[in-house]
């Protein structure tokens, strides 16, 4: 029921109708509906079916999903959630005006995860990734591909540099 | 009544699972154009009927389109990636991860032999060998010989370093190479030192001994 912001006293006659009803049908729907008019001019009814309700709880948990999905594929906070470790990665770049990382836990997309400057021309930012081995490149100012300098392994396909990663699941 | 509930609920899953699996897929399909779509989905078909984690093919074609490569080169790499892991899974074993399966394949494309990798399993077929993987590619990288190399990473491993200590071990080999010291003998030293290391901390610590 929506309309109403006052005092609540209104509901009690409504509440009275709605006990003599035997059960919900065609005709308790017309006389809630004419009860409710009567108090409430203004006031609008919605009656979902269990059909509708199902459905629309259904679309409801999937849009959560997939903005819990999404949020967590772009995320680059310093907070991880549980079974995510906090990676930092830094680069020194002091002539760049951009810096940001592509790789297998963003969907090598060159613009999602970018870094942050700080004093010195050094860029980082925090990742938060599972446990696992990932093969990532730095981008400088969207155009230069770099291998990370501080990497276990670099590698080169494609022409250009990446590196790989192993996240330990103990730290 | 119920059967009408029921029926919701179940369009209600199906449009659930529908959404999570398009996020999913969304990237792919985003990034490449419909040949190289089609080529790229027939090797990750082939991997997963061989055993093989095709969600690293799907990060290699991804890597491509990020690259700026063409679908034919995208097409090739993916090709060449799974021809890797089919010699890492032969050498590895069916029950390994995607993760000690990447690692595997950065070691064949370093020059490292497939031997390397069943010496690796053999010395410590009860762990994850990803973290040994990786150190011994990061040993080859550095310079260091790949027999010596193994070695080192076999005696680590029947010392039972600990997944962390392999990374440090990295780190400080790293340290020392910045400082002067020629990469074997910095590996060298420092792997004894954490085999001596490690072994001290079990004795102490009767949970891991």
């Amino acid at each position: 029921v929506s309309g109403s912001t006052e005092a609540t006293d209104w509901l009690d006659p409504l509440i009275v109708e709605l006990r003599r009803l035997p059960e919900p049908g065609p005709a308790a729907r017309a006389r809630l509906q004419k009860a409710l008019h009567r108090e409430r001019p203004g006031a609008r009814m919605i009656l979902l079916s269990p059909m509708r309700a199902a459905f629309a709880a259904a679309v409801i948990i999937a849009a959560t999903s997939l903005s819990w999905s999404l949020g967590a594929w772009s995320a680059s906070t310093e907070s991880a959630a549980p079974g995510l470790t906090p990676v930092q990665f830094v680069i020194v770049a002091p002539d760049a005006n951009s810096v940001a990382i592509a790789g297998d836990f963003n969907g090598w997309s060159s613009t999602s995860t970018p870094l942050a400057p700080g004093a010195d021309g050094v860029w980082s930012v925090v990742v938060p990734l599972e446990a696992g081995t990932f093969a990532y490149s730095f981008i400088v100012d969207g155009r230069e591909w770099r291998a990370d300098p501080q990497a276990v392994v670099s590698t080169e396909d494609f022409g250009r540099p990446s590196s790989l990663m192993f996240v330990n699941p103990e730290t | 009544m119920k059967q009408t509930s029921r029926l919701a609920w179940t369009v209600g899953a199906m449009v659930l699972l529908l959404s999570v699996s398009a996020s999913a897929q969304t990237a792919l399909e985003d990034r490449l154009d419909t040949p190289t779509l089609l080529a790229v989905r027939d090797v990750m078909a082939r991997a997963e009927a061989n055993g093989i984690a095709s969600e690293i093919l799907r990060n290699k074609a991804l890597e491509g389109a990020g690259k700026g490569a063409d679908g034919p080169r995208i097409v090739q790499a993916v090709e060449r990636l799974y021809e890797r892991l089919l010699t890492v899974r032969g050498a590895l074993g069916d029950a390994a991860t995607p993760a000690e399966q990447l690692a595997g394949a950065a070691l064949l494309d370093l020059g490292v032999d497939a031997e390397a990798i069943v010496q690796v399993r053999r010395t410590a077929p009860e762990r994850q060998a990803t973290s040994a993987l990786v150190g011994l590619a990061f040993l080859v990288q550095r310079g260091v010989p790949p027999d010596r190399s193994v070695s080192l990473v076999r005696e680590m491993l029947e010392a039972r370093v600990s997944d962390a200590d392999f990374v440090a071990f990295q780190r400080l080999v790293d340290q020392d190479v910045r400082a002067g010291m020629p990469v074997l003998g910095a590996a060298d030293a420092r792997g004894r030192a954490i085999i001596r290391h490690g072994a001290r901390l079990r004795t102490h610590d009767g949970a891991q001994s």
